[in-house]
């Protein structure tokens, strides 16, 4: 089980350096935890208020739509590739509706894949992380395993290398932590 | 299968058939006007939490029945008694005869059935004035208490009741709570449940009853999280009691068999009586395995963690809930559809009722400590959280 006063300190890790705030969601867009706060004010020196009238719950649960989008894209894109044999096609389209169709329940695609080359297909359809450029900030997104993202709202300014790789982490992190509920 | 006698017994017109109904038939509190005397002794065979089944003996309250019950059926209706509840009506208009009757029964109790518990319901306390109840139900109680020392009995619970209010849910939640066989072990792990949770109160129903089972509350902070230049520490106590301190704390998961070496905290007050003081009990914080990478920054880190004390809460809620729930449950079934859960939430707290194991249901209150902006316990986690602890509780709840 979780223990829910605790995820906000786990994610406390990636806050700072221009990361203000970090949520954790499900694939559903449901919020487990967050930690930091809306973003700040503007800060090129026009006197306009913060645009973030939304809770964090409602910024996961968009953002988390928009990952999911992405992430079927992917999965749809890796079915189109030309040198993918029917073997590792079907194992890929095995593990994407065992990820679909077990919610709740860690998808473990390794143990689903009956080769290495499956294996790595199957990793391949999933979702690493995404970084979305906007006018006044940057989101990035990183899986933490087949259920849960980690999201991260941050200042325009932040490089998005650096973004990306304390997501991917961060979400390597919680995703082992998450894979002990099965 | 354990199979529990119970004795309701009472003068006739008293509301022994109603109650019975009400609690264990489905029947609202207007149905029971149709219902007519019974006659000798009905028995009937109600499963409760998936073993236990009552053997309930509803024995017809006339004079002429009593006369059997004392005299050629006294062996058969009072021996082997599990439990026996007595009913007292509040607007009889023989209360001599009542006691009479009542000292009888009690007699014929210690003669076959001296182990038996015994529960006294004064009943249609809706027909007293509501700033009389309270002098009216301590001087039956008093009047009871007097007939019991006189056949010898020294242990017994009294219950003011009506079928229209909580009340009914409240005595008869105490009553079957008695013949769960292994309540203390549920209550401890209910306890460690809540403390997972960071729920302020979680409670078990039994599903058909809706009658409160078990309770556990959040115990009143020892230990608080104290923010310090935006980096939590977590200080928490271990056994000797001597304050550790601890940073990057983790996501805290527990197996199976982390919960099996759990050693609990002094146990939460019972549904019963929600306001009395937890009974002391050996063992320190509650442990629960961590993620590999901090277990050993982890270890010894109780359940404790970050709990503001709670408000002063009603000490009727469960009840009322019991009754407001059941109520919706039995309106559901009418509408042909079949309740599975129900989630309310305001600017103060989130309630959960959810279906839990087989044969019950389970309510997890959170209150929402810090409006800042993503706080708090969320419904997703509080969700995940009890559909993973349902295979761990269906050990102590067996299903029927």
């Amino acid at each position: 089980m979780i223990r829910s006063s605790a995820i906000p300190i786990v994610l406390e890790r990636a806050v700072g350096d221009g990361i203000h705030s970090v949520l954790l969601v499900d694939a559903d867009g449901e919020l487990l935890g967050s930690c930091g706060g809306p973003p700040p004010a503007s800060s090129n020196g026009s006197s306009e208020k913060s645009i973030w009238p939304l809770d964090a719950a409602f910024v996961g649960a968009l953002i988390s739509e928009v990952a999911s989008d992405y992430r079927r894209m992917g999965e749809e894109l890796l079915l189109l590739d030309p040198q993918l044999d029917s073997v590792r096609r079907q194992s890929s389209l095995d593990a994407s509706s065992n990820a679909v169709s077990q919610k709740g329940v860690s998808t473990d695609m390794n143990n689903n894949s009956k080769s290495k080359d499956d294996k790595m297909t199957a990793e391949g359809a999933n979702l690493r992380s995404l970084v979305i450029e906007l006018d006044h900030g940057v989101v990035g997104v990183a899986s933490a395993g087949p259920d849960f993202y980690v999201i991260a709202l941050a200042d325009a300014s932040v490089q998005h290398g650096s973004l990306s790789g304390r997501l991917r982490s961060l979400g390597a992190y919680v995703r082992d932590s998450l894979s002990q509920l099965d | 299968m354990a199979k529990k006698k119970v004795l309701l017994m009472g003068k006739a017109h008293s509301g022994k058939t109603s109650m019975r109904s009400i609690i264990f038939a489905n029947y609202l509190a207007r149905d029971t006007m149709r219902l007519s005397p019974t006659l000798d002794v009905e028995h009937h065979h109600v499963r409760f939490l998936g073993d236990l089944v009552l053997n309930l003996w509803d024995c017809g309250g006339q004079d002429a029945f009593y006369e059997s019950y004392f005299e050629r059926d006294r062996e058969t209706i009072f021996r082997s008694v599990e439990l026996l509840i007595y009913v007292f009506d509040i607007e009889s208009d023989n209360p001599e005869k009542d006691f009479d009757h009542f000292a009888g029964v009690l007699e014929a109790m210690e003669e076959n059935s001296p182990d038996a518990r015994i529960f006294v319901l004064v009943h249609k306390m809706d027909l007293v004035a509501e700033e009389e109840r309270e002098l009216i139900l301590d001087d039956r109680r008093r009047l009871i208490e007097e007939s019991c020392r006189g056949v010898g009995v020294q242990h017994f619970q009294c219950f003011g009741t009506s079928i229209w209010d909580e009340t009914l849910y409240k005595a008869w939640s105490e009553i079957v709570t008695n013949l769960i066989p292994n309540i203390g072990v549920l209550e401890r792990h209910l306890s460690d449940f809540c403390g997972i949770c960071d729920a302020d109160e979680v409670v078990l129903f039994e599903r058909a009853t809706f009658l409160v089972i078990s309770h556990a509350q959040a115990q009143e902070g020892k230990i608080h999280a104290v923010e310090e230049t935006g980096r939590q520490k977590i200080f928490h106590e271990d056994k000797e009691g001597d304050e550790e301190e601890t940073t990057d704390a983790a996501v805290l998961e527990s197996n199976e068999d982390g919960f099996e070496d759990v050693q609990t905290s002094p146990s939460p007050p019972s549904a019963v009586s929600p306001t009395a003081d937890p009974p002391a009990s050996p063992g320190g914080n509650a442990t629960l395995s961590t993620i590999p990478s901090n277990q050993n920054a982890m270890k010894g880190v109780g359940r404790q963690i970050a709990h503001s004390p709670t408000p002063q809460f009603d000490a009727h809620r469960f009840e009322k809930i019991s009754n407001i729930v059941k109520q919706f449950k039995l309106s559901c079934g009418k509408a042909q559809s079949q309740f599975q859960g129900l989630h309310v939430s305001n600017s103060k707290f989130t309630a959960f009722i959810d279906a839990f194991t087989a044969n019950t249901y389970i309510m997890v209150i959170i209150s929402h400590k810090d409006p800042a902006w993503g706080q708090g316990t969320h419904t997703a986690a509080t969700l995940l959280n009890i559909r993973k602890a349902r295979n761990h509780f269906e050990q102590f709840i067996p299903r029927s």
